[in-house]
């Protein structure tokens, strides 16, 4: 036992120095050689261990190692070793000496040695520290260490096997000491029950041996030769144990000193190990903390850092023992190992050995490192340092129960045989050794305990994972959420004394829009080159037909709309062609003609009940199309229909289909006078007396109208679609409205007359143009009229005068004063009304003002000077003459007519002053109402007066006096309208006569005034020519 | 470049520049008429705008400016201390492309009326 203490001494003194010299060192130097021999000596114990290969090994050693000796001596190395015996005996007194010298000094001062630092003793106190050290890390391993990988189990296993027996060991010392003695003659036979035991009985015995029996036979003297061998090479070791046999006392003195030192670090773990260990390593510092843990810690550090020698110690024994157990690698080592030997090659073998000794140390070391940093970080990891703490103490007291128990134990069973002692003490480690001695009590208290101490372990493993913390859940200690305003609010002014109060600011009331409009975008599609006449059109269809997956057929209502209105006017002429055809009476009235002019003549089915009692003011035919004819009817004598009572109608005729209006339109003050727009018949203007300019818009829908059934017919009466009347004030004219006039912009609008487009797109986004509004102070206002793109149904806020529905609205341009920009000082002195204005077609800059003093102004809208700024009559002076028509003249040349209240006619070019021609007394002095240019003839125009009399002047035939002249038999005529179509060489020229009863007569003048002669513009170009 | 030739054809630009006084006087007659008196609301400017724009394209057509083509952007806003910068990019023939500019203000409103006219050969 003794022995075997000392050995781990040795080892660990060894690999100490061996670390430092081993690589460089000389064959020569004791320590490797004893080294080397160690390792070999080890493992020949360890063969010896097993009986059965112990046995082979005698029976086959006897002739082997005889061989291996003669080798021995051949070879240098035996010499030394030899050398080495021979100097073993020195050594040994030597050592003897050092060692009762120190055991002396550690009597005197157990804890001097601890911390001085003799030379002498240098080394073995710091041997005994690091055995001490090592007891202790194998005792805090076996403590702690409960899960451990396989590996580490099997060497913890071991240690604590060892600790166990070193605490043992040094608790029944002297009394095993003995024991041992005894144990050695005899042991020979037990050494299977415990390879351990057998391997220490085995070491005693050939200590034994080597003390009593050295040369008895042949056997012993081999084995005698083999322990010198081993001696010599362990050196110190059988050095130690040969001195445990000589000095006993000394021995017994110094293990006195190491279990004192040993209890200490059982019993005072935390005190004495630190310091130990601090001093051991780190060279003496003074104490360290007490912390278990960092105990731990610093021993896992300074294992690593001097693991050469703290793992080489541990290693050592576990080494043995693992060798012991009967490691078959090992075992097949030493078999080549022995072979080797025997076939002499030692020194080689040796070497190799070593090689292989070294390679299998670092191997160890690497296994106990990681497993021990593997159990430290198991430990770490997975018990809670106070929980280590827990289980040591609670280690601590089994550890000390079992002490006291073996302490008062071997007592005890003093008498009994040792053997069973040994093996008693060693079922406590291992259960399996239970089979011999059989100490129940012992075993069922340590049983007890260790159960005990097991089951707090389970239940700490068991319960640590389960109190771990939880850091998933989280709390928040303080929340303070923003306060919000109601809070805040009652926070400031919800105490006594506050009264709560609204305030209607209307703050929400926001209003958020897009000032923007979005882009208008089409799809077009188009094919390069253009073959046929389809080159391009409208929208690409193949996308919203794949789009929709199924052919629907596209459906252009609008366009459809348009058609079947076009067919059915149409169809509705054609019907009242058969109608007319069908019915005498008005089969007789068409052809009944009464007029010398006239072809023919018909009437316009004026009998309405609504148009009863109204006088006709004014009749209007559009530009554009010439079959529509626009009439104003003047508020009724008497009452008639309810609704109607205050209205003013107008009525929109297409002449051929003369039955019905087309359309009737109601306004509530007097119409003066109306206009179609300019390009197409689809709204009317109207100026009214009170001074208000109203639009409808002939495209609404009926449905936006009243209705009324009158004489069962249904009849819409259209109000305004937009008015001005009290909406535009500023602008607004306040005087009766005399003449509205479209002013088309559009520089080719003549090209496009008879053009009617079916596009509903092109309806809606025509050319612009402006309305020309004048009124009787002279006051001229443009209109540009805008058609919305959206309808409101529910009406508008901001255009007060539109309908709800209604997509037309003016909105006002400009306003010119006539009276002052057109009329020189002297004639504003006269204060000249003006009656009538017209705008010159091929520029409608220009227009002309037909005035109450037989002049005619000449004036712009954009202040440009023209010349003449009037147009005078040939007679000098101002008379009060009023300028009731002007009519320009159609086919392109600057001329106009101006009929006059005096009955006079003046024919003006734009670029004179005075008329090129006058004619004054063509009517009798009778005023002149209507006059106009034929519109297929540009020779050819009508004259209508006062006394309903039509004249018919042909300048090319006489252009002093009227070719014709027809008098308006039974009623008075009260305007004149020409309906004719210049494009058409057809010869039809209508004269839409308006009478005073309200009835309209068509008469068809005829052909040889209506049909256009050859070369007739030059003629009258040379007739005026000839004119002036 | 025989002077009889060249004298026969048309001139390359256009015959009569764009009145950029006329139509300066256009923008600030319709801009004043239009609103002078009027405050900012909103709904009636986007109107307004749409409107003023119609006016002055037609009052500039009125004018009877041959191959040009007009474009006319009018701006309302409300005058309320903040800044603002309209800004725009043409790209045309700097010789015979023009335009003409305007701004009105009163007590609660702006207006910016412009008017692009581009010879079209």
């Amino acid at each position: 036992m003794e022995g075997d203490k000392r050995r781990t001494k040795e080892d660990t003194w060894k690999s100490e120095e061996l670390r430092k010299h081993l690589r460089a060192s000389q064959p020569d130097s004791q320590n490797e050689d004893q080294k080397h021999r160690e390792k070999k000596l080890q493992k020949e114990k360890s063969v010896y261990d097993t009986d059965t290969h112990k046995h082979e090994r005698k029976d086959r050693g006897k002739s082997k190692e005889r061989t291996r000796e003669r080798e021995r001596f051949k070879s240098g190395e035996r010499d030394r070793d030899k050398m080495r015996e021979r100097e073993r005996g020195k050594e040994h007194q030597r050592e003897g000496d050092r060692e009762r010298y120190k055991a002396k000094l550690q009597e005197s001062s157990l804890e001097k040695e601890r911390y001085s630092v003799p030379k002498d003793k240098d080394r073995e106190s710091d041997r005994e520290r690091d055995k001490k050290h090592k007891r202790h890390e194998i005792k805090q391993i076996d403590t702690q260490n409960n899960l451990k990988s396989f590996e580490g189990r099997d060497k913890e296993h071991h240690r604590r096997r060892e600790s166990r027996h070193h605490l043992e060991e040094e608790k029944t010392r002297s009394k095993e000491r003995e024991r041992r003695h005894t144990e050695k003659k005899d042991n020979d036979t037990k050494k299977s029950i415990d390879k351990f035991l057998a391997y220490k009985v085995e070491e005693a015995e050939r200590v034994h041996k080597l003390q009593k029996d050295q040369e008895l036979d042949k056997e012993g003297e081999r084995r005698h030769r083999e322990k010198k061998e081993h001696s010599v090479r362990s050196g110190k070791e059988r050095l130690s144990k040969e001195r445990s046999h000589k000095s006993y006392e000394k021995q017994e003195e110094e293990k006195h000193k190491s279990k004192r030192s040993k209890e200490g670090s059982s019993y005072g773990d935390r005190e004495g190990q630190p310091a130990e260990a601090n001093e051991r390593v780190k060279s003496r510092e003074d104490e360290r903390k007490k912390c278990d843990l960092r105990n731990k810690k610093e021993e896992r550090i300074q294992e690593e850092m001097s693991h050469q020698c703290v793992s080489r110690t541990v290693k050592g024994k576990g080494k043995l023992i693992e060798k012991e157990e009967g490691d078959t690698k090992q075992k097949e080592m030493k078999v080549t190992r022995t072979y080797n030997s025997d076939m002499g090659f030692d020194n080689f073998s040796a070497n190799y050995e070593d090689d292989f000794e070294d390679y299998e140390d670092d191997f160890d070391d690497d296994e106990d490192k990681s497993g021990e940093e593997r159990d430290a970080e198991d430990n770490l990891r997975e018990i809670p340092f106070s929980r280590i703490s827990e289980i040591e103490e609670i280690q601590r007291a089994i550890s000390a129960e079992n002490d006291r128990i073996c302490t008062s134990l071997p007592k005890k069973i003093e008498n009994e045989k040792k053997e069973p002692i040994m093996e008693r003490q060693y079922p406590s480690v291992r259960n399996s050794f239970c089979g011999i001695f059989m100490d129940f009590q012992m075993a069922n208290q340590r049983q007890s305990s260790r159960s005990m101490a097991s089951k707090q372990k389970k239940r700490s493993s068991e319960l640590l994972p389960l109190i771990d913390l939880d850091f998933s859940v989280s709390f928040s200690l303080l929340d303070l959420p923003p306060v919000n305003e109601y809070d805040m609010y009652i926070r400031n002014f919800g105490k006594m004394n506050t009264k709560q109060a609204y305030v209607q600011c209307n703050e929400d009331n926001l209003e958020r829009d897009i000032q923007t409009e979005e882009v208008e975008a089409l799809e077009k599609w188009t094919q390069h080159p253009g073959e046929s006449a389809l080159v391009s059109g409208g929208p690409i269809n193949s996308q919203n037909v794949s789009m929709n997956g199924a052919l629907t057929p596209k459906i252009d209502s609008q366009k459809l709309a348009n058609f079947l209105r076009c067919a059915c006017q149409v169809i509705a002429v054609l019907l009242e062609e058969d109608q007319v055809a069908a019915q005498p009476r008005w089969k007789l009235r068409s052809r009944q003609t009464s007029l010398s002019i006239s072809d023919s003549c018909f009437q316009l089915n004026t009998n309405q009940p609504f148009l009863h009692d109204r006088k006709i003011s004014c009749l209007y035919v559009s530009q554009v199309q010439r079959q529509t004819l626009l009439s104003v009817h003047g508020l009724p004598e008497k009452a008639g229909v309810a609704l109607l009572n205050r209205k003013s109608i107008i009525c929109v005729w297409n002449i051929w289909q003369p039955s019905s209006p087309q359309k009737v339109l109601i306004c509530d003050s007097e119409v003066i006078c109306c206009c179609f727009s300019p390009n197409k018949t689809t709204l009317v203007f109207a100026g009214t007396i009170d001074g208000s300019l109203l639009v409808w818009d002939l495209r609404e829908d009926s449905r936006m109208h009243p209705h009324m059934v009158i004489s069962e017919t249904d009849w819409t009466f259209r109000v305004p679609t937009f008015s001005t009347d009290g909406v535009l004030n500023s602008v607004n004219h306040t005087s009766p409205i005399l003449a509205v006039e479209p002013v088309s912009t559009s520089l080719y609008a003549d090209q496009n007359y008879g053009f009617s487009s079916l596009s509903y797109q092109e309806e809606m986004s025509g050319p612009p143009f402006q309305i020309a509004s004048m009124d009787e102070n002279g006051i001229l206002n443009m209109w540009v009229v805008v058609e919305l793109q959206k309808v409101d149904l529910a009406g508008s806020q901001t255009d007060l005068g539109l309908i709800p529905g209604g997509k037309v609205k003016l909105v006002h341009s400009s306003t010119m004063e006539l009276n002052n920009s057109l009329f020189p000082k002297d004639v504003c002195q006269r204060m000249p009304q003006t009656l009538s204005i017209k705008f010159l077609s091929s520029n409608p800059n220009r227009f002309i003002v037909g005035t109450n003093i037989g002049l005619v102004g000449h004036g712009t809208r954009h202040d440009l000077k023209v010349f003449p700024r009037l147009f005078r009559p040939r007679e000098s002076g101002l008379r009060s003459i009023s300028i009731n028509a002007i009519d320009f003249f159609p086919f392109g040349k600057p001329l106009f007519l101006a009929g006059c209240s005096d009955g006079s006619i003046r024919l003006h070019q734009m670029t004179t002053e005075y008329p090129l021609m006058q004619w004054n007394d063509s009517t009798n002095g009778q005023p002149i109402i209507a006059l106009q240019w034929a519109l297929t003839r540009p020779s050819v125009f009508f004259v209508l007066d006062a006394s309903s009399n039509i004249y018919i002047w042909d300048l090319l035939e006489n252009d002093l006096f009227p070719v014709a002249k027809q008098t308006i038999p039974s009623e008075n005529v009260v305007t004149m309208a020409l309906l004719g179509e210049p494009e058409k060489t057809n010869g039809l020229l209508g004269i839409a006569l308006a009478k005073e009863s309200g009835q309209i007569d068509i008469q068809y003048v005829k052909k040889k005034w209506a049909l256009r002669q050859p070369e007739e513009s030059e003629k009258l170009h040379l007739v005026l020519l000839q004119s002036f | 470049m025989h002077g009889g030739t060249a004298g026969r054809h048309p001139p390359p630009g256009p015959s009569k520049r764009f009145p950029v006084a006329a139509v300066d006087a256009i923008l600030k007659d319709v801009l004043g008429s239009y609103l002078r008196e009027q405050p900012y609301e909103a709904a009636r400017c986007r109107d307004m705008a749409k409107d003023i724009a119609e006016i002055i394209k037609a009052r500039v057509k009125d004018l009877m400016i041959p191959r040009y083509k007009i474009v006319v952007v009018t701006h309302i806003g409300q005058l309320n201390e903040q800044s603002m910068q309209i800004g725009s990019r043409c790209l045309w023939d700097p010789a015979s492309d023009t335009f003409s500019s305007y701004v009105f203000k009163n007590a609660s409103l702006f207006a910016l009326a412009n008017v692009y006219a581009v010879y079209f050969e």
